[in-house]
């Protein structure tokens, strides 16, 4: 694979990568979800949620107002921050300054202790009073943190061109900011930015400010011209779901709700576990037993006519 | 579970990038909606060989669909992002035009909210009728859409006025269209560019190679990694999920694009059983395949060619 001189690979900005990036970094009790809309009842759903990261693109025209805001000093708002110095880490970066700031949280329940892990703590503790720039290169030269986010690279024997991924995200193309609050107040962490930016004290519900915040920014956009997405950072689903559908005073009307969500959860992790194993190998000899096995088979000839045709067409379209 | 609506269709495309003139492509298809893992799904399917194409998911309010009114006919629509600058244009197919308009009301309520139910939606009124539609009522009969100004709602025809012919196209325009088109050859003039490998191995491919060939499943099991949770005999059903997973079409990507962009060594063919020229591109790559065409599968695949 052709190494990016910095040494990190591109990889891509799916929820399950993120799930499982966290896990092998070793934070305990915290998923990536998908957050398809910041209405109260979807965000209800998924609470507790511990941090936001918007990611976004400009696809063309003005690149509207960058932010609201007041820049704050990193050190003395007790807010940890670290600057993006390398390529292809932006997604990783965002991850790590959200967590970094979500305090851990002790829990008699297995499986639903929220812990950063040995790995970061010993990060943090070593960092302890440098500035955001210096913090971004304590991450870009973790060995650890550079194995893991390498090893969710998209493999292939080949020379990777990202031009070769016209229908898929591609990291890169993408900004990612993390929303999260730290001792009351909302904050955003743009690691392309030089320092935190505060956003609001944060009432007993966090994600109504940062709901208004990301919608005030969304709408500074002209319409059509940023691709946007968010992630959520929640409290792991499945050891709380699980506990509460054992528990035998949960009211029956509960009892299915919780069940078909369990299950939701379930086939997610299943699906993600799947795709990211697929990620971690090399997928061409299947590739090229599958192409063999079409042309014995005579089933590809006219497929292939058939589609190039089909695909200029969509070119056409796009 | 069933698709929530599906709606008889073609597919139309802008004759080059950026053409303002829109042409329909004479396949026979369908418009389906599916809410799955509550999101919506919406894809066009072809009624002549059953694939799937152009599998959207769409989230509530993300998009719009709505009738191009540039289109005299009044049967070209237009699906449309507020969140990017997609856009995808369609015709609708059935032999009457009677029920364009709900079916057009119907995509577009669904698009907007999930829990839709199809044929609930009061109609709009059309400006071209003597008469105010009875809202949800079948209706009698379906005058021709005066051009233009006929949209399907206010905020459809802002969405479209950018979208498709500068002008009203008259009849005359639209013929010509369609002979031009005709006179294109559709299928044969592509025949000089090379098929991409994440075409001729796309899902549905793959879906209906190994249904119809589950014979070479034991093949590829063990190529792909552990840890997957298979059986150790998968059935088509088991392995499907697993081969049309989006990293599968990220690998065959990266092959075409290897192929394309220098080929590959002629020592990595040979070992695949292939000549060594077959590393020199995606054309000589997919000749040395169909070369391995094995005589056995002569009659199945004549039977194919009648489907």
């Amino acid at each position: 694979m052709a190494e990016d001189p910095s040494g990190w690979s591109l990889t891509e900005s799916d929820p399950q990568v993120f799930t499982q990036l966290l896990r092998e970094l070793g934070v305990k009790g915290l998923q990536v979800d998908d957050l398809y809309s910041l209405d109260a009842a979807t965000l209800e759903v998924l609470k507790p949620i511990h941090a936001l990261i918007f990611l976004f693109k400009y696809i063309g025209g003005d690149e509207g107002q960058e932010t609201s805001g007041i820049e704050v000093d990193p050190l003395e708002s007790g807010v940890w921050f670290a600057n993006q110095v390398i390529n292809n880490s932006c997604g990783t970066l965002a991850a790590l300054n959200a967590v970094m700031n979500i305090p851990s949280q002790w829990s008699e329940h297995s499986g639903e202790e929220i812990a950063l892990g040995s790995e970061l703590e010993n990060l943090r503790d070593f960092g302890a009073g440098m500035s955001a720039f210096d913090l971004g290169h304590v991450l870009s030269s973790s060995d650890r943190i550079r194995e893991v986010h390498n090893s969710f690279a998209r493999s292939s024997p080949f020379s990777m061109d990202p031009s070769a991924f016209p229908e898929r995200e591609k990291e890169d193309a993408y900004h990612f900011v993390a929303y999260l609050p730290v001792n009351g107040v909302l904050y955003e962490l743009d690691g392309l930015r030089r320092t935190p930016v505060m956003h609001a004290a944060v009432e007993h519900d966090w994600l109504v400010q940062a709901r208004e915040t990301i919608e005030a920014r969304i709408a500074t956009y002209p319409p059509g011209s940023v691709m946007f997405n968010l992630l959520a950072v929640r409290s792991a689903a499945i050891p709380r779901l699980t506990r509460l559908l054992n528990d035998p005073t949960l009211p029956a009307e509960s009892h299915m709700q919780l069940s078909d969500q369990l299950e939701y959860e379930n086939n997610k992790a299943n699906k993600g576990r799947t795709e990211n194993t697929l990620r971690q190998h090399n997928l061409l000899p299947a590739v090229f037993a599958m192409l063999k096995a079409m042309g014995e088979t005579g089933t590809l000839v006219d497929e292939a006519r058939v589609k190039g045709q089909d695909r200029r067409a969509r070119k056409e379209k796009e | 579970m069933a698709a929530l609506i599906s709606v008889p269709a073609g597919r139309s495309v802008r004759r080059s990038q950026d053409s303002k003139w829109v042409d329909p492509l004479p396949e026979k298809g369908l418009i389906e909606m599916k809410l799955e893992d509550d999101l919506m799904h919406m894809w066009w399917k072809s009624r002549e060989n059953g694939a799937v194409e152009d599998e959207l998911i769409v989230f509530p309010g993300e998009a719009t669909f709505s009738r191009v009114g540039q289109d005299p006919s009044g049967r070209t629509h237009i699906l449309k992002f507020s969140s990017s600058d997609q856009k995808y244009f369609f015709w609708f197919q059935r032999a009457s035009k009677e029920g364009d308009l709900r079916a057009a009301v119907d995509i577009n309520e669904l698009l907007q909210d999930p829990t839709y139910r199809p044929g609930t939606a009061a109609l709009p009124e059309q400006p071209a009728e003597s008469f105010p539609p009875t809202p949800g009522a079948p209706r009698l009969s379906h005058p021709e859409p005066a051009p233009a100004a006929a949209a399907t709602s206010s905020s459809a025809s802002t969405s479209t006025a950018a979208a498709a012919a500068p002008a009203p196209a008259s009849t005359e325009d639209m013929a010509r269209l369609l002979v031009e088109w005709a006179q294109s050859g559709g299928l044969a003039s592509s025949q000089d560019e090379p098929a991409h490998l994440t075409d001729v191995l796309s899902p549905s491919n793959i879906t209906a190679l190994v249904t119809a060939h589950p014979g070479i499943i034991s093949s590829i099991k063990p190529l792909l990694p552990g840890g997957l949770d298979l059986p150790e005999n998968p059935s088509p059903q088991e392995i499907i999920p697993v081969l049309t997973a989006p990293q599968f079409t990220d690998a065959i990507a990266s092959l075409d694009n290897a192929l394309r962009s220098g080929g590959l060594p002629g020592g990595m063919m040979r070992e695949l059983g292939l000549p060594e020229s077959a590393g020199t591109g995606v054309k000589a790559f997919l000749d040395a395949l169909k070369a391995l065409k094995r005589p056995e599968a002569q009659g199945e695949d004549e039977r194919m060619d009648e489907d």
